[in-house]
């Protein structure tokens, strides 16, 4: 029947908790029971069913105007209840007042007759064992954990029953009377495989004068989170009759697990005051992303006829008709016509601003003067499921790249912590009186002056704070424009990523969609680019979407519980082989050994070293009310907070330092640096370019190739501009590349070195090509100086004006001086 | 410890205090400096402009500046400028003494700009550059009693590569009283070649006030 739309956690401004006001007493409770795995109970799985009314109605669906998921009316729900066994031992002793209380957005509780049970939170009940002391514990079988997940509304009155338009009843009267039956055979009378969750409802329903008996089925027989008639003839948002979301014809089948993801990314990051970048995928990254859940294995004990479930996790991701940069596409395995990612993502709807940093957190809680600033939730209801009445908030995954996700917040206030610039250097910024924690080292911080549009230039300038001495903050490169004194500047998680899911007090976990990813630190370090200017590699790219990916489907960073870290940590488990565990994420396979590229697939029985990701994947992400038709932390302001001197990560997410990508930027391999030009420096057109560059071989004789943009057609050609280098110092080569024609405007300049093991190393930084041949008479000389300082001090009309040759929009004496670091002969001579 | 000894660590332990003040504060600052901020009627004074805080001998050196010098034109006249003062060291922005891109104008009254553009290579001007040295002197006659303010506008301070730098500024203000002295022709004439006397008594100065400091 199709009543199975799942239900939102947060009504009105989101972050009120919805609950069961009522509940109809004289309707007795059906229940169905799976019996599983082991003896006893634990294993099993139940569902509950009764008639109540909810507090109100999930939160509006912003592409239909009305509720996402439920209405307050009276309706017949189900919740299902798991009883699962502990993945490690854990003592929490009850307070005073009998209650088990935790940190973050669930409390456990101990009973579910609570008249305020939060719709969106995934409960825990504890069942305390005979010794009274470790109720979650793998080893008694007599203590389990009830897990119960979010209710489900089954239907509801004014739902409208048989079909759209003229056809179609709207329900007054519901009743139900031990109507929940568990599903052992199919619509045909065939006998199926029942799995977790699955069951049937028979209720009664009226439309004035009719009378309806209804049977609606809830089935999902390969387990990913996918319905079976969602599978079959696709998702009915709205109850028209009309299919909204066919995922049959974008490739779903019921008996072989599906996962459905969608891409946006920002809109590129112009130049000017910072290294421009583009957030689109890397070329290979989608597909790199469908072979490894290509590779999924079977799930153990989920095979038995006529559905089993075998090997293999089809991915359709789809990331728009556009192509990479290399020409490939980036949506996989998704037809022609289904097409809704690839958005690009700006500040609003009317606006082309680029965003600083896009939030987990109530929409305009993070409001920063000079910094552009978006909620995922805001982005998510603009950009996602707008072709098809939202219905993918029940289907499909939602990534989003982008530049930055986390600004560093006041433990107590929540509010973003300003800092005051008290003076400046090219390279470093003071903030007079405060003492800085070394732990700020790696962090990027944004120069804002207060007033959002401010025409100053210095605002929004974003840099990696390379030392920490008191007071002072020294950046790696330079500033475009230094900040004053009186601007001010915030710190921004410099590789902060965030991945849906919620991980409770027993290690167990509850699945999300949404996924948010930030590399716009790389765009703020040298070699952080790829030749075509896109953040990170496909390499991070990849193993990060992976990883985020992996918390949407319930894995947390240790396994069976939530620790990871580097050599001489608490939480260093070389033997987890997965990218969930920090130690692997960003290790590169092709240096690295051991370094996994998957999840972890060791078999049972776990202990801390060893645990089997594949057999812990949850997709049924509905089940989830807390982040289900929302995103995640809506209650909360950030994720990052200074707690005293030291930076401490937020409980629940992904926040690697630089640390964690210790195995892939100290690789023992060949590495490379440019020497000259610096970075960020400027050329002149129509002049020759010398690249030099250093490197610390290790592996014997290496090739070191420059690419570059010669004749400034916007695309590095890789047969005509590759140049191969020539050494002329110890571990220093050089390459002299012909004038150069095209274009003004930021290119990029790589540089990579291959050893003869095949290793290497690539690192791209940014030259700003100028005509600084202003008089046209083939040289750079005092005349062409000239011709600028005497328009010192106005503005240009074009923003191309060769004059402005640090296009700042002023022609000042900085232009001039620009042009004699170009001069064709010494100290700019005229002949 | 003798008297000498006890006045030179004194001396060495407030010089010690300036670098570690300095070093950690790290800002750019330029200073209008008035040989003498009390003048009669018809008097003259040089007002050097002065930078510091610039690193010695690496970046950033200073390539380039731009600068406006309000002041009141009621009470002074500005007569003339040298660019990189009369210091020993002379003009850092040209080095290699081959000259440099540099003008001074009127741009309202009461109001100068001086610009200068070096040409030296960014290499010499990191390698060889002073932390701290005179940009341009300007040259002041007195024309009615009253006080007028020096202020420094910043209109570009860029350093070799032609990346800008942010600095703060100090001004300063200078007296006039009322007693008349002859006319201006005669005294700017005299004003230069106080100039370039008073550059080789500074320097009679500074070589006495080291002495003094090591006694």
């Amino acid at each position: 029947m199709g009543y199975d739309v799942t239900l939102d956690a947060n009504g009105v401004g989101h972050e009120t908790p919805l609950y069961f006001r009522a509940i109809r007493q004289p309707y007795r409770v059906g229940v169905t029971h799976l019996a599983r795995q082991r003896p006893g109970m634990i294993g099993d799985s139940f569902i509950v069913g009764f008639t109540a009314t909810p507090s109100g109605a999930s939160r509006t669906n912003p592409i239909t105007g009305r509720p996402l998921t439920f209405t307050a009316n009276e309706g017949i729900w189900t919740v299902r209840v798991d009883i699962d066994e502990s993945l490690k031992d854990i003592c929490i002793a009850p307070g005073a007042d009998g209650i088990l209380d935790s940190p973050g957005p669930y409390e456990a509780i101990d009973n579910l007759s609570n008249p305020k049970i939060p719709m969106g939170v995934d409960l825990i009940t504890i069942v305390r064992g005979s010794d009274g002391i470790c109720p979650y514990s793998p080893s008694n079988d007599d203590e389990s954990n009830y897990h119960v997940h979010s209710p489900l509304p089954v239907v509801q009155i004014g739902d409208r029953l048989a079909g759209a338009g003229a056809a179609s009843y709207a329900i007054d009267t519901l009743a139900t009377h031990d109507g929940l039956a568990a599903v052992r055979n199919d619509d045909n009378g065939a006998s199926r495989t029942m799995r977790p969750g699955d069951h049937r409802v028979a209720f009664f329903a009226s439309s004035g004068s009719k009378q309806f008996i209804v049977s609606a089925t809830h089935l999902d027989s390969d387990q990913d989170g996918l319905l079976d008639h969602w599978e079959n003839e696709g998702i009915d948002s709205d109850q028209d009759g009309v299919i909204d979301l066919n995922l049959r014809a974008m490739g779903a089948q019921p008996c072989h697990r599906d996962l459905f993801i969608e891409i946006d990314w920002l809109n590129d990051q112009p130049g000017g005051i910072n290294r421009p970048h583009k957030n689109r995928p890397t070329p290979g990254v989608t597909r790199a992303l469908v072979d490894m859940f290509k590779g999924a294995p079977a799930p153990v004990g989920e095979n038995p006829a006529p559905c089993a479930i075998g090997p293999g996790i089809e991915a359709h991701i789809d990331a728009g008709p556009g192509l990479d940069s290399q020409g490939g596409p980036l949506t996989q395995n998704i037809p022609g016509g289904f097409f809704e990612g690839g958005d690009i993502i700006t500040e609003a709807i009317v606006s082309l601003r680029h965003i600083n940093l896009v939030y987990m957190g109530l929409p305009n809680s993070i409001l920063i003067p000079g910094v552009v600033t978006r909620s995922m939730h805001d982005v998510k209801d603009r950009f996602f499921g707008t072709e098809d009445k939202r219905a993918r908030e029940l289907a499909f995954h939602y990534v989003v790249l982008a530049d930055y996700s986390a600004v560093l917040i006041d433990k107590v206030t929540r509010n973003p912590q300003i800092f005051l610039v008290n003076s400046s250097t090219t390279n470093s910024v003071t903030s007079t009186g405060l003492n800085f924690h070394p732990s700020f080292e790696g962090y990027h911080l944004m120069i804002t002056v207060n007033g959002v549009g401010d025409t100053t230039n210095r605002s929004g300038q974003v840099r990696e704070v390379a030392a920490v001495a008191g007071d002072t903050l020294v950046i790696r490169g330079r500033w475009k424009i230094p900040p004053v004194a009186g601007d001010r500047f915030i710190f921004l998680d410099h590789t902060t990523c965030l991945g849906e899911g919620l991980y409770r007090q027993d290690y167990s976990s509850a699945p999300g969609n949404d996924v948010l990813i930030s590399l716009g630190g790389y765009g703020a370090v040298q070699g952080g680019l790829t030749p075509a200017s896109e953040l990170g590699n496909t390499l991070i790219q990849s193993r990060t979407m992976i990883h985020e990916l992996g918390h949407n489907l319930g894995l947390r960073h240790g396994g069976d519980d939530h620790e990871t870290g580097n050599p001489g940590s608490s939480g260093y488990k070389p033997g987890y082989l997965s990218l969930m565990n920090y130690y692997y994420t960003l290790c590169n396979p092709r240096i690295s050994n051991p370094c996994p590229s998957t999840y972890s697939s060791d078999p049972p029985p776990y202990s801390p070293a060893e645990f089997n990701d594949w057999q812990h994947l949850r997709f049924d992400f509905f089940s989830n009310n807390y982040t289900f038709g929302n995103t995640a932390n809506l209650f909360r302001k950030s994720v990052s907070v200074v707690d005293g001197d030291v930076i401490i990560d937020n409980d629940n997410y992904h926040e690697p330092t630089t640390t964690d990508m210790a195995p892939l930027l100290s690789a023992t391999n060949s590495k490379i640096s440019i020497i000259s030009p610096l970075d960020d420096a400027t050329t002149a057109l129509a002049q020759p370019l010398k690249v030099k560059a250093k490197i610390n071989s290790i592996s014997g004789p290496v090739v070191v190739s420059i690419y570059f943009d010669e004749d400034g057609d916007g695309s590095i050609d890789q047969n005509t501009e590759r140049f191969e280098a020539i050494p002329t110092a110890v571990d220093t080569y050089e390459v002299n590349l012909s004038p150069l024609s095209g274009t003004t405007g930021w290119r990029s300049l790589s540089a990579k070195v291959a050893d003869a093991d095949g290793l290497g190393d690539e690192v791209a930084q940014g030259l700003t090509v100028v005509d600084a041949d202003l008089d046209n008479d083939g040289d750079i000389d005092q005349a062409d100086i000239n011709l600028v300082l005497a328009l010192r001090g106005t503005s240009v009309a074009d923003a191309g004006d060769p004059r402005d040759v640090d296009g700042d929009g002023q022609i000042t004496a900085l232009d001039a001086r620009k042009l004699v670091t170009l001069c064709t002969r010494p100290r700019c001579a005229t002949n | 410890m003798n008297k000498a000894s006890r006045k030179l660590n004194a001396i060495l332990l407030v010089c010690l205090m300036y670098m570690l003040y300095t070093t950690a504060s790290a800002s750019i600052m330029l200073t209008a400096q008035p040989d003498s901020s009390i003048l009669s009627v018809g008097g003259t004074t040089n007002v050097s402009v002065q930078v510091s805080g610039l690193e010695t001998n690496v970046a950033p050196s200073l390539g380039t500046f731009d600068l406006d010098v309000v002041f009141d034109p009621a009470v002074l006249d500005y007569v003339g400028a040298l660019f990189g003062g009369v210091t020993p060291m002379g003009d850092q922005l040209d080095l290699s003494g081959l000259g440099s891109l540099s003008g001074a104008s009127f741009i309202a009254p009461g109001t100068v700009n001086f610009y200068e553009v070096s040409l030296d290579e960014a290499l010499t001007l990191n390698a060889q550059q002073s932390d701290s040295f005179t940009l341009v002197t300007l040259y002041f006659q007195a024309l009615n009693a009253g006080t007028s303010q020096i202020a420094i506008n910043v209109n570009a301070l860029g350093d070799a590569d032609g990346a800008a730098l942010s600095a703060e500024t100090q001004g300063t203000a200078i007296t006039v009283t009322a007693v008349p002295l002859g006319n201006s022709a005669y005294l700017f004439t005299l004003g230069l070649a106080c100039l370039l006397g008073l550059g080789l008594n500074r320097r009679a100065i500074e070589v006495s006030n080291s002495l003094e400091i090591y006694l």
